[in-house]
Parts: C-alpha cells; structure tokens; sequence
C-alpha cells in the first residue's frame, strides 16, 4: 500500500527490542559493617555489580549525596557510607532485577 | 515485502547493536585479559604499601611487582631504571604492563626502563598518567576483572577526575 513509499525498515522502532532492556529496579539498603563501606567492601560491590550489563547506581540518602556508578570504585568510596546509613540501589538494563538481587546481600 | 518481517529483522538488528555496545562498555564477556602492574615510587616503603593495597584489591589474579628507592633496603630514596625493568620482567605478561608512578623522575626513570625493554615488549608496556595510589587501587581491581591493558589504564587514569571527598548536593 502507501506504506512502501516509507524506509523498508525503520531505524528507530525501539517498541519491542527495548522492552528486556529497559527492565529497572531500585532499592534501599543498609549499611551493616561497623566499618561503613570500606575498600575491601566496596571491592566485592564492583567485582559483583561488574558481572551484570544493567547500569547500577547508588545514592548515599543519609548524607544526601547525588548517584554515583556502582562500578566504579573510586565512586563508591564517595558516597562515604557508615553503618546506618542507607543507600539507594538503582539498575537499569536487561538484568537489572537480577543485579540488585544479588548487590543487596552485600550491604 | 510481508508486513509481518519487519519487527523481527528489526529486533534482531536492535538487539545486536545493543548487546555489541554494552559488551564493550561493560563487560568483555568473551575476551580476558592477564595484565601486569608495577608501582613505582622514589620511596621503596610506599611502594611496598602501595603494593599491598593493590594486590588487597586484586586478589592474587594479578602479578604486581615493585620498583621503589634506590637500594633493596630501603634506605635510599629515588628511583633507578634497572629496578624498574626487573619489575617489569617479574610481572611480564603477553598482554601487557601497566607502570604507575608517583611523580618526577619515577617517570623518567620508567621512561628510561623502557628503552631498555626489547621493542615488541615495549610495545605492550604502557606508562599510566593515573595518581598513585587510587590508580593502583583501580587498576588492580580492573585487571582482576580480566579488562585489557587500555581499558584498565583508562579507568585508573580516570582517578584525576574523581573527587575524594562526597559530591554531597
């Protein structure tokens, strides 16, 4: 019909690949280490938060602070999280629920 | 063409190109790589310390040696070209040395270890600009994550654009 007048295939038709991709998830954690998140802590969090494709990031709500990259070590470290203080966890991607299944057991 | 084609060659394409992206941004899922480090420091202490918050990070997957004062005892402050190139040699590996410095003439002398290298070792060794310490400290954890040499030294290098203190807002 008048259809085939328009690009055989349209580059953007994000409606159904992007659906698995834009999966989110978000959470709040405390933090349990008498120690706060400490490098040694925060190494664990990467190594495991790196294993997944979503996009992870965390706020420290305690201190206010903005979201930073949770694969990020360097990053992490800025949140300055004692223990009590509690963080917000967000992934977006196609594995984000998975993600932060397996980042809450760490807090 | 049928109409009913069109999502799936477009979603097969979207996928793909999806997948490529984030498998290089994120994760090299089937590629790994075995980098070295080096520390180098005019203060052998610190670069033992330095050392020892490294391979804290790395958990024993990555070979880092040290290259730091001018005699084994640790006396003498400064740098040699001839320690650093035995520590390049103590962690050679094909895919590549990483050599993090402290600052001045640890970067001359790293520079001058690696003239000394043959060229094709030389070609896979690559100076870091990163800060010592927190260069280090993600260098290792990258390279335990199997990262290449580039993608390691670009995250530590990243280090002189991060903050210590909290981006509190």
């Amino acid at each position: 019909m008048s259809s085939n007048s328009h690009a055989p295939l349209p580059v953007d038709h994000p409606a159904q690949p992007e659906k698995p991709l834009q999966q989110s998830k978000s959470v709040v954690v405390t933090v349990s280490d008498p120690r706060g998140l400490h490098l040694r802590s925060g190494r664990d969090v990467v190594r495991t938060a790196s294993q997944f494709q979503a996009q992870i990031t965390a706020a420290n709500l305690s201190r206010n602070s903005n979201a930073v990259d949770l694969k990020s070590i360097l990053q992490l470290m800025q949140l300055q999280a004692r223990q009590g203080h509690d963080l917000q966890l967000a992934a977006s991607g196609p594995d984000a629920d998975a993600a932060i299944e397996a980042l809450c057991s760490l807090f | 063409m049928p109409d009913g084609k069109r999502p799936s060659n477009v979603r097969s394409r979207g996928w793909n190109e999806h997948r490529n992206d984030r498998q290089l941004l994120f994760c090299p899922v089937g590629e790994s790589f075995v980098i070295g480090l080096v520390i180098v420091s005019h203060s052998a202490k610190l670069a033992a310390g330095v050392r020892e918050l490294a391979a804290q990070m790395a958990g024993d997957q990555v070979g880092i040696s040290q290259a730091g004062g001018l005699s084994d005892d640790g006396e003498q402050l400064g740098t040699d070209a001839f320690r650093i190139l035995s520590a390049i040699e103590e962690v050679w590996c094909k895919d590549g040395v990483l050599l993090l410095m402290d600052l001045g003439s640890s970067v001359m002398s790293a520079e001058l270890a690696l003239e000394m290298l043959p060229e094709q070792q030389r070609q896979n060794c690559l100076l870091s600009n990163a800060p010592l310490v927190e260069g280090a400290i993600v260098a290792a954890l990258h390279a335990s994550l199997g990262e290449s040499l580039q993608a390691v030294n670009a995250v530590a290098e990243a280090a002189l654009s991060t903050p210590k203190l909290s981006n509190t807002g």
